[in-house]
């Protein structure tokens, strides 16, 4: 079984773009927003998406998403097109999109509900999913009550409770305060070490794309201007970010992105 | 603590002087001749008294042409306004038509729909309904297709039906907007019920409601009678309105940002 999985991870790659281009408006006038873009992504893999605005991040994270068609070329997720493909994929918004009416327990069990799943599993799912994202005691709260951190929490519990295979968040912690950006980075770390999800992360942030992908892709103009590794030792955390490794790595990232992006 | 005070103390002050004012403009500034048209307010508090059974069976039948016609327009605005949440096209084809409606002044449709329905309780309703729709359809209509993107995404996302998506996300999210309509309906409701009933009181059982006293006391040049009727109107405008603000209240003070706590 184990095996099985592992040569399936090898053969297919979660993820596969073949030669995407996606355009908006009927014309020609406007430049495409993603330009023939190809991309192979194995299972497992933490791939962070940097660029300046209008570069084709979000646009790609739609694509994955299903929320949108390419306009050529396939997105293919487990080697089925990403609008029909029953692969389970969870999209975590800039805007926590927690629903206002709802506690944060409620917020938490929200796709479980819309899946069907019985009151009581979805509570007990939920609940666990809260105490691993440390906002259990936040339970019976609203929405309104709680800071851009917890919030961005209880949205990553959402998104996880239905174990998506696939995981696209798209600038997640853009709008909070640095310290609170880097423990969520750290407690996302975390929350991978317990499922094993694929991630694709749009930030604009590159010490933050260093320190948590295994991999990033710089764009520019629709197009992968760069694809790089990044082999930092994992379990990361506190100490990584001292580490002069890091700081390399984060200042050559940042050259070439700046260098992609004129 | 003081400030609370001083906000339950203000309005009662500005009644006063109001009060003091009328008596002052009676007294000093009218001439004896026309004393008549501004009656003292012990005079408006004896008419009161002394057409309480009149004013009861009147305000009970206004109230109730009111609220039916209210009810009305509330279940009636729901449908239409989930219907024309469904589709662009459905609300260019309609809209227009409400507008008209909306535009044409109630006053001039009032003796048509009492030809149509007959006077009495059933034109009340009919004109308190028209009255108070308008303002109701638009607002739950806006509130249903006002919702967030980010949040019909997340229900792609999670692979939401149509009926979950309304039930679950469309429906709460235009709550805020439908009790902005239910409050201005509730303001108009009572109004529309009085308007029509200056047209179509009905005066052959004796049944009419607080517009056809009013048109009754006017003929009878009872003013202090009309000032009576006045404040009883006013006061069934206070219900209406302020039941609706409780219910509002209700719905949304645990998490609507408007009920806000202003420490926190």
């Amino acid at each position: 079984m184990l095996r099985n999985r592992l040569s399936m991870s090898v053969s297919q790659p979660i993820v596969e773009l073949q030669s995407v281009t996606k355009q908006f408006g009927a014309d020609s006038a406007r430049p495409p927003v993603l330009n023939g873009l190809s991309l192979r992504v194995q299972r497992g893999e933490f791939v962070s998406l940097i660029g300046s605005s209008g570069c084709g991040k979000s646009t790609l994270l739609r694509l994955l998403a299903g929320l949108a068609l390419p306009t050529a070329g396939r997105v293919l997720i487990d080697g089925q097109p990403a609008d029909t493909t029953p692969a389970e994929r969870a999209f975590i918004f800039q805007d926590s999109t927690l629903l206002p009416w709802l506690t944060v327990q409620h917020n938490a069990e929200l796709l479980l509900k819309l899946r069907g799943i019985p009151p009581a599993d979805r509570r007990t799912l939920a609940s666990q999913l809260l105490i691993l994202a440390r906002i259990n005691h936040l339970a019976d709260r609203y929405p309104r009550q709680l800071s851009g951190g917890e919030k961005m929490r209880v949205s990553l519990a959402r998104a996880l409770t239905l174990e998506p295979s696939l995981l696209l968040l798209d600038e997640p912690f853009g709008a909070l305060d640095e310290l609170t950006r880097e423990h969520l980075n750290e407690e996302l770390l975390v929350l991978r070490e317990r499922q094993r999800w694929t991630a694709f992360f749009v930030t604009h942030s590159v010490a933050e794309a260093v320190f948590l992908s295994t991999r990033i892709v710089i764009l520019a103009s629709g197009r992968i201007a760069h694809d790089l590794p990044v082999d930092l030792p994992f379990p990361r955390n506190i100490a990584t970010r001292d580490d002069p490794a890091f700081h390399r790595r984060v200042a050559e990232i940042s050259r070439l992105l700046r260098i992609a992006s004129t | 603590m003081n400030r609370r005070i001083l906000i339950l103390a203000l309005p009662v002050l500005t009644g006063l002087s109001l009060l003091a004012a009328w008596c002052i403009v009676r007294v000093w500034i009218l001439p004896e001749s026309q004393r008549f048209l501004l009656p003292a307010p012990d005079a408006v508090a004896r008419a009161f008294v002394e057409k309480a059974p009149q004013l009861a069976s009147a305000t009970a039948s206004t109230a109730l042409g009111a609220l039916l016609g209210f009810a009305a327009a509330v279940i009636g605005s729901v449908i239409l306004g989930l219907t024309l949440s469904l589709s662009p096209l459905v609300r260019a084809g309609l809209y227009p038509w409400l507008m008209a409606l909306q535009l044409t002044p109630i006053i001039v449709l009032a003796p048509i729909l009492i030809l149509w329905v007959g006077p009495g309780l059933k034109s009340v309703v009919v004109i308190t309904f028209l009255i108070s729709f308008f303002p109701l359809v638009v607002n739950t209509t806006q509130g249903l297709v006002s919702t967030d993107r980010n949040l019909l995404d997340l229900f792609r996302m999670g692979r939401a039906s149509r009926v979950q998506q309304i039930l679950y996300l469309r429906i709460p999210a235009a709550l805020p907007y439908f009790f902005t309509g239910l409050r201005i309906a509730a303001a108009l409701a009572p109004i529309g019920a009085i308007s029509g009933d200056i047209f179509a009181g009905n005066s052959g059982g004796g049944e009419g409601g607080l517009g056809f006293l009013a048109v009754i006391y006017s003929a009878q040049f009872q003013i202090p009678a009309l000032f009576a009727t006045a404040i009883v109107s006013c006061l069934l405008g206070f219900v209406f309105a302020g039941t609706v603000i409780w219910l509002s209240w209700l719905a949304l003070h645990r998490w609507h940002d408007a009920y806000q706590p202003k420490d926190s």
